[in-house]
């Protein structure tokens, strides 16, 4: 039979949730840490209603791609809450508070003067290649794009972040002056 | 790098996934809840597709149509490419030597989230009420003070404008003020000259003839026209090419196929705008006064609702101008930080012995 019965459907996907759910959690919890379990459930929602299209022999980018938006949305539909009439939407990984979002991470300052001084889309890409340590072809299933597209944003990225990070940061310049 | 110590900061570390009742009882949930349409085998789709978003367009900026040939050069590509490599004005000299200063100046736009909520408004860690949102929009300007060859002393001068609101809650601030200005020096002990730090050696070393060029520039990527547009690309970014190697990188871009040309206006004059390839919901382009032969800087631009911004809408820009001079100015010796080793303390942001 070519067609799949929904008990078969029913163990992949159980598979598919057993392996790759903490991946996903950890996406979540890096950038939502307050709605980490709510994102999952949502990713793996949409996984279950669109499972013929979840590729079984590599799920786990696809996963992303979906956290992805699933996060975007959540950030979304908080502005709209808020009363945001922006203009102007969310930038994605803009970090803005998230009601959910009772925990804030808090890096090293020399990392997060890097994360904060790079544009939002850099940021994302940086992300993406660090802590999800993608490859090239999984980022452009995460972004939607295609792999060339991808290999440049990743290139470009990792340029203006390590030169970012190569040179020094300053706060507070009264301190440090010449006597 | 800074890939390895973001590894090293991973906030989820050591986060551990859900116990074995658990996986059990989320799967039983969500598959007890939701149907999905079986035996539907369609073609998969991009998985980044958005809703649609009600947000207004603003600020599209202004571009005329533009021409998009994947297999080969346009001929306005190798028009404008040509122009630029037979305009030379304000050009850095071919013989540039390795320790000539250079002062170079990058003024960049970003736009930015604030929240301007009260801090009462917080309980414990969870904001009681509503976040104050704005799109801000705010540019730095930078001088730099270095070496051709980007070794030795550097100083840098940095300068913010107020950020403006340019979107959000009526009771954000219409602008706040920026980071203090900042005066800095640090030594740069070794440079390596490769397509993005294009080092007075590291241009000798490149042949002028375009055929030859080509072949360098595309060595090791095994006919990938996006990589070498992108070595293109931050060669001229970098702002420390010589006029020579510069017009020989402008014929050799001339012959990469599916570069877009769009005219577009910076400060009041008209440049050319060169992008290639889609970028997921952005494009970055690069601009050339293909009249002076001189990039001029780049912009990043929204080509879809992607980033939840408008199609057009600017995401970030910046512009370089580089010049000669014999050093720093005294006034920016005199208001440079302590210099000292090569770690910074990140409190005082010294440099420390």
């Amino acid at each position: 039979m070519g067609v799949r019965t929904t008990g078969e459907d029913r163990r992949r996907f159980e598979d598919v949730y057993r392996e790759h759910h903490g991946a996903v959690l950890a996406y979540a919890r890096r950038r939502l840490p307050g709605c980490a379990d709510e994102i999952v459930n949502r990713v793996f929602t949409v996984a279950w209603r669109r499972f013929d299209r979840v590729p079984l022999e590599q799920p786990l980018p696809w996963l992303y791609g979906i956290a992805r938006n699933c996060v975007l949305d959540e950030q979304r539909a908080q502005n709209r809450r808020d009363r945001l009439q922006a203009r102007v939407a969310a930038l994605p990984a803009a970090r803005v508070p998230q009601p959910c979002d009772g925990v804030e991470h808090r890096l090293e300052p020399r990392l997060d003067n890097v994360l904060q001084r790079l544009s939002p889309s850099d940021r994302e890409v940086i992300e993406l290649l660090a802590w999800e340590d993608l490859s090239v072809a999984e980022l452009a299933v995460v972004l939607g794009c295609r792999e060339g597209a991808a290999r440049t944003r990743a290139h470009r990225a990792r340029l203006r972040a390590q030169r970012l990070y190569d040179e020094p940061v300053s706060s507070t310049p009264d301190d440090c002056l010449v006597p | 790098m800074i890939l390895d110590e973001l590894r090293n900061a991973d906030p989820a570390r050591g986060s551990s996934p859900y116990s074995d009742d658990r996986v059990g009882a989320e799967v039983a949930a969500i598959a007890a809840s939701q149907k999905h349409a079986p035996g539907v085998v369609g073609r998969r789709r991009r998985a980044a597709t958005l809703g649609a978003s009600g947000f207004l367009a603003v600020a599209v900026l202004t571009v005329s149509v533009s021409v998009w040939q994947p297999a080969q050069p346009s001929a306005q590509a190798i028009e404008r490419f040509e122009q630029a490599a037979h305009g030379s004005a304000g050009a850095l000299p071919s013989g540039l030597a390795a320790d000539q200063y250079l002062q170079v100046t990058t003024t960049s736009e970003q736009v930015s989230v604030g929240n301007f909520g009260e801090p009462g408004e917080r309980q414990g860690d969870k904001p009681t009420g509503d976040p104050v949102l704005a799109y801000m929009s705010g540019t730095t300007k930078r001088v730099e003070y270095r070496t051709a060859s980007g070794v030795g002393r550097r100083w840098a001068v940095q300068t913010n404008s107020p950020q403006r609101k340019i979107a959000g809650s009526a009771n954000a601030p219409d602008q706040v003020a920026g980071p203090a200005d900042i005066v800095w020096s640090w030594d740069t002990p070794t440079v390596s000259g490769d397509w993005a730090t294009p080092t007075p050696d590291f241009q000798r070393g490149l042949p002028r003839d375009t055929q030859a060029l080509r072949s360098r520039v595309y060595d090791g990527l095994d006919g990938d026209d996006q990589r070498a547009w992108n070595r293109i690309s931050d060669a001229l970014n970098s702002g420390t090419l010589t006029a020579d190697t510069r017009s020989a990188l402008y014929r050799v871009a001339a012959t990469v196929p599916g570069v877009e040309v769009t005219d577009t206006t910076v400060d009041g004059r008209t440049v050319t705008a060169f992008s290639r390839g889609d970028d997921a919901g952005q494009r970055d382009e690069l601009l050339i006064d293909v009249a002076s032969g001189l990039p001029v800087g780049t912009r990043t631009v929204a080509t879809d609702d992607t980033h939840g911004v408008p199609p057009g809408q600017l995401i970030s820009s910046s512009r370089t101008v580089t010049r000669l001079v014999s050093g720093p100015p005294a006034d920016v010796k005199a208001r440079t930080l302590r210099p000292c080793s090569d770690t910074v303390s990140l409190e005082t942001g010294c440099h420390q012995q």
